[in-house]
């Protein structure tokens, strides 16, 4: 398949060093090109997996996105959420009918934030748009055009929006992914980020530990305490809730998270799932508090949660306090600044509205 | 002037050693079970206090009592409890005290003296002097069994009783204690700046799984109060200031408090500037536990009433809100609920004109 992966951080090079080594014909493109002279110049990325290094290509490296997307049969879209409006901008106009536009992740409704902006630009194509719950890999930039990829992870949840274009990109986009599981709509991809879960809490009511010691401490192993894990827990409670206010049957996130291979244990409290996670054990904290665990994870993942829970109807009362306080902490408004329902164009709609536009489109 | 202390703590040996230094006629008296084994016990073995730091050093006899009758012969019976202690001494002593007495909260926190004074009127039907300060005036901390080290004795703190009609009689008889302190217009002002209330809760949300990995093994006003933490106090102190001015009580700035008192060399700036510059708080470590009075008493006893109180001005508290839900659920404790309630205080339904007419008058 001919797939342009748009981005250059981690994801971005996974995807684009796993797939060309999967015999696909890989073009890249991302917003500041300098991220990608490396690939340019070498015409391809080394790739560490499974205890191996190789040299992957060729992978082509596009400026212009007329060029990276009019052949794509399928775009993906590696960026931070916080920059889906702009790939959307960017790329809208060169867009052509039937072409999959897979958003790996969409983290919380960066598709629906994605269709927004075509429409407000008057892009009318029918291309297929889909996003995952999460990223496909856990993997580390590894110096100029190397990447490592720790995991591919297992049951990676995938949904078209509008759904009912499910069956009909499925297949394509295992092609892509083969670990993928069809979710019913975006609202459970969206509902089941683990990192808008498990990341505010543990940097929130860590902040000072975090900029006194610049995020000097095992982030996952010893900062979610017990109390940390309970608080985690309370917006696990209310992420469900919202779910099943729109007819889906929630996982925990102890199930999620060892559904995708990132601990041992299947229940059990966060804290003691946390303590079992290998993946994760040696992972730092970041180093100040202006890093994606607030801005993707509360701008982009609380944020548009707690929005979906005022049109479901249930309260989130610890998601609404962990957007306040980091809202405050940080000195940026998150509610104004992140991804809300105004953003993703369903301000003022009833669940019924949302429901039916998750899965038809209209 | 006989003065029976209720209590036995850190700040109780110091407020015992201070008056005695000052030539009061003092004891001092707890009959709750573990005061009596950790404290009474020993200083009663030992005849007395030993004291360290800024009062000078030495030895100071006391005299002790785990009998609560000793309220009944004196002329203040001044109450040096966590704020939840209030509660168990209103209950127990509440048959005790007569009307001519006064009951000194030393300190008050928000509606403490409201709900002690409810208390023994459920109680016994009699009408209490109360009265109480906004803080304890001393930092202190016991070293061992008999031995207190005072760091800091206060230079400015309020002052009223309730019903705040008291507030002349009361304030003549506990000034010539502590001359320092300021005549308030009510128990509502007084409350509004207990400063503990405003500084701990935001420090203990923020810093909970330093708190709990290292059992509180940091410095926790010089190094767990970074500039993210302090903008949160700075925002719930702005919180706080609105509540006063839509509740017409007269307050300050936190921070000009805190440098009005000299615990500050800079009370010019923000909270973070503030604490930096904190000579009396620089080897201050953080509590072992999240289960500390912190939040015990700083959220449960502080900041809910706080936050209730704001309610009835109509001014909106996100981040006080924000830091009860997130505290309450990290400890498991529905400080919402528990803690100390407008049920509690008698003032449910209570609107601002009602409400400042019983500051004024009492029930």
């Amino acid at each position: 398949m001919k797939i342009t992966v748009i981005g250059a951080g981690n994801g971005a090079f996974a995807s684009a060093a796993d797939l060309a080594d999967r015999g696909h014909k890989v073009t890249m493109f991302n917003r500041t090109q300098s991220k990608l002279d490396t690939v340019r110049r070498s015409g391809g990325i080394s790739l560490t997996f499974n205890n191996e290094t190789r040299f992957v290509k060729p992978i082509n490296v596009s400026s212009s996105p007329k060029e990276a997307i009019t052949d794509a049969d399928a775009i993906v879209v590696a960026v931070p959420t916080t920059a889906h409006a702009y790939v959307a901008d960017r790329i809208g106009k060169c867009l052509s009918d039937g072409q999959l536009v897979l958003l790996n992740p969409g983290h919380t409704l960066g598709g629906l934030e994605f269709r927004n902006r075509l429409r407000r630009n008057s892009i009318k194509k029918k291309i297929k748009l889909c996003e995952t719950m999460t990223l496909t890999y856990i993997t580390r930039l590894r110096g100029a055009g190397a990447v490592q990829i720790f995991r591919k992870s297992k049951n990676i949840r995938i949904s078209a929006l509008p759904s009912v274009d499910n069956s009909s990109i499925f297949d394509t986009a295992k092609e892509i992914f083969p670990n993928l599981v069809l979710a019913r709509n975006v609202l459970e991809t969206g509902l089941d980020n683990i990192n808008a879960i498990c990341h505010p809490p543990g940097t929130i009511m860590n902040a000072g530990w975090i900029e006194h010691t610049r995020g000097n401490f095992k982030f996952y192993k010893d900062g979610i305490t017990p109390g940390i894990g309970k608080i985690t827990e309370a917006i696990d409670q209310e992420r469900q809730a919202i779910m099943r206010s729109f007819a889906i049957k929630p996982i925990s996130f102890v199930e999620l998270f060892h559904s995708v291979g990132s601990t041992t244990l299947r229940k059990g409290s966060v804290y003691s799932a946390m303590k079992a996670s290998e993946a994760n054990k040696t992972i730092k904290a970041p180093a100040s508090l202006d890093s994606r665990y607030i801005l993707e994870d509360v701008g982009y993942g609380l944020v548009p949660m707690v929005e979906l829970s005022k049109i479901a109807g249930v309260g989130a009362p610890t998601m609404e306090s962990l957007v306040n306080l980091s809202s405050i902490m940080n000195g940026v408004n998150y509610w104004k600044e992140g991804r809300t329902a105004k953003k993703l164009g369903i301000n003022g709609m009833k669940k019924a509205d949302l429901l039916k536009l998750v899965g038809t489109g209209k | 002037m006989r003065i029976v202390i209720l209590g036995a703590g850190a700040g109780a040996c110091a407020a015992a050693v201070d008056l005695k230094l000052n030539g009061f006629d003092v004891i001092l008296c707890s009959s709750y079970e573990p005061d009596i084994k950790e404290r009474i016990t020993p200083i009663q073995a030992r005849g007395g206090l030993d004291y360290s730091g800024v009062l000078g050093e030495g030895f100071m006899p006391i005299e002790t009592s785990t009998d609560e009758n000793e309220v009944k012969a004196a002329d203040v019976i001044m109450v040096v409890t966590l704020a939840n202690g209030d509660e168990y001494y209103a209950s127990k002593c509440g048959k005790l005290i007569s009307e001519d007495q006064i009951v000194f909260l030393n300190p008050g926190y928000i509606g403490s003296s409201i709900r002690f004074s409810n208390i023994v009127r459920a109680n016994t039907g009699k009408r209490i002097k109360i009265c109480e300060t906004n803080n304890l005036p001393y930092i202190s901390r016991l070293i061992g069994p008999t031995h207190v080290r005072i760091f800091k004795k206060s230079k400015f703190l309020l002052f009223s009783s309730f019903p705040s009609k008291d507030n002349d009689l009361c304030f003549s008889k506990i000034r010539p204690i502590y001359p320092f302190l300021k005549l308030a217009e009510n128990v509502l002002e007084t409350g509004m700046l207990n400063p503990n209330i405003i500084l701990h809760p935001a420090g203990m949300a923020m810093n909970a799984g330093w708190i709990e990995f290292t059992k509180g093994d940091f410095f926790y006003y010089l190094e767990g109060h970074t500039p993210a933490v302090a903008r949160v106090i700075d925002s719930f102190d702005e919180e706080r200031l609105n509540i006063c001015r839509a509740a017409k009580v007269k307050t300050m700035k936190f921070v000009d408090f805190y440098y009005k008192n000299e615990y500050t060399t800079d009370g010019s700036k923000g909270v973070y500037e503030a604490l930096r510059n904190s000579e009396p708080n620089r080897t201050i470590k953080a509590p072992p536990s999240l289960n500390h009075r912190y939040v015990t008493e700083d959220v449960g006893y502080g900041l809910v009433p706080m936050a209730a109180i704001g309610r009835i001005a109509r001014v909106k508290t996100p981040t006080m809100d924000s830091l009860i839900h997130l505290i309450s659920t990290m400890t498991a404790v529905h400080y919402e609920t528990d803690g100390l309630t407008l049920e509690k205080m008698n003032l449910v339904d209570v609107d601002l004109s009602r409400l400042n007419a019983i500051l004024k008058d009492g029930f």
